[in-house]
């Protein structure tokens, strides 16, 4: 594994360290939802500080060199990543489309009430 | 009788109107999903039954909500109708009178029941869906993405309570496999009046996709 690529992994990792902190400055995210990229970056510190680590795995998955194994790595990751956003997203429209409708239905009621006290 | 509208401004009043004449016996709602144009205050003005989604909820979304009123009002059955115009109030009887003769699920206002299906992409689309429902439940429905079903007491349990029941034919397979049983009843259409369907040209690839991956695979899943 080349000293280029494991500057690379440092500086990625303090990249996402940068923007993270920035977008919590501004409240843009939660903390809760930090927690995975900072994980993420802490893989690619430990990663370009212990290349040993990348030669071992990719050895035991039969994979040539060790780069190609980060990059099987990280893909892997967003993958799941990906996977349990969708999951997310599904869940959290599910709670909006059930607030919408119980909110107009119990407007529809309301509404029904004042239309039936009106015509008394 | 549920009448999702989604920016039905154009043909609302007119679809309540000759609802109004000639299925008077029937009560109705209009579940005005989100609409952004004059939808809601024609609907007010004419004092129609109305539910107001305060946001967008497609289809699946606002039909819910109308099953869910019919849940909460204890109706025994409800019937699907599209606000644009394409269904033909004096058909609702004959679907009423099939649901207690035959004591079906859901009766389909449907437009092949009899005759042939006049060839057009559309009905491609209908007859590939038709053969998956048939290949997956066995069972035969002619015309299965027609907008106009009425559903019984049970169905507007289900479809009310269970999230992902979209009013479409992979929900149709859904509940054939669930031991509902289907009644097609012959019904005309006529073109829409105006309004954009749900469905515009653009969308119709990634509807059948769903469509038919849902009848498919995910069916067995669910």
């Amino acid at each position: 594994m080349s000293i280029l690529l494991r500057v690379f992994l440092v500086v990625c990792a303090l990249l996402v360290l940068v923007f993270m902190i920035r977008r919590i400055r501004k409240a843009e995210i939660h903390t809760r939802d930090t927690i995975f990229w900072f994980l993420l970056a802490a893989c690619f510190v430990i990663i370009a500080a212990f290349p040993q680590i990348a030669f071992f795995l990719s050895r035991l998955l039969g994979i040539e060199s060790p780069a190609n194994f980060i990059f099987l790595f990280v893909i892997a990751v967003l993958f799941i990543r990906e996977f349990t956003s969708t999951v997310e997203i599904a869940k959290l429209r599910e709670r909006i489309t059930t607030l919408a409708q119980e909110l107009a239905l119990a407007q529809a009621g309301t509404d029904n009430e004042d239309a039936i006290e009106n015509r008394k | 009788m549920i009448i999702p509208a989604f920016n039905e401004e154009e043909s609302i009043v007119a679809t309540v109107d000759s609802l109004r004449g000639i299925a008077s016996a029937v009560d109705y709602i209009v579940i005005d999903d989100g609409s952004i144009d004059s939808t809601n205050e024609l609907c007010e003005e004419h004092g129609f039954p109305l539910i107001r989604l305060p946001i967008n909820l497609g289809l699946a979304g606002g039909f819910q909500t109308g099953m869910k009123y019919a849940l909460q009002k204890e109706y025994d059955a409800a019937l699907q109708f599209d606000a644009d115009g394409q269904h033909i109030p004096a058909f609702i009887q004959p679907m009423i009178q099939a649901m207690y003769e035959t004591n079906a699920d859901i009766v389909i206002g449907s437009r092949f029941a009899e005759g042939k299906k006049r060839f057009s992409a559309r009905m491609v689309g209908s007859t590939l869906i038709s053969g998956l429902i048939k290949l997956t439940t066995g069972k035969s429905i002619k015309d299965p993405t027609s907008g106009m079903r009425l559903y019984n007491r049970r169905m507007i349990e289900l479809f009310a309570n269970k999230q992902d029941m979209a009013p479409e034919p992979d929900s149709l397979a859904y509940c054939i496999r669930k031991g509902a049983s289907i009644v097609e009843v012959s019904v005309e259409m006529q073109e829409r009046l105006a309004g954009e369907s749900y469905f515009s040209a653009s969308q119709t690839v990634s509807y059948m996709l769903r469509i038919c991956v849902s009848i498919l695979i995910l069916q067995w899943f669910r």
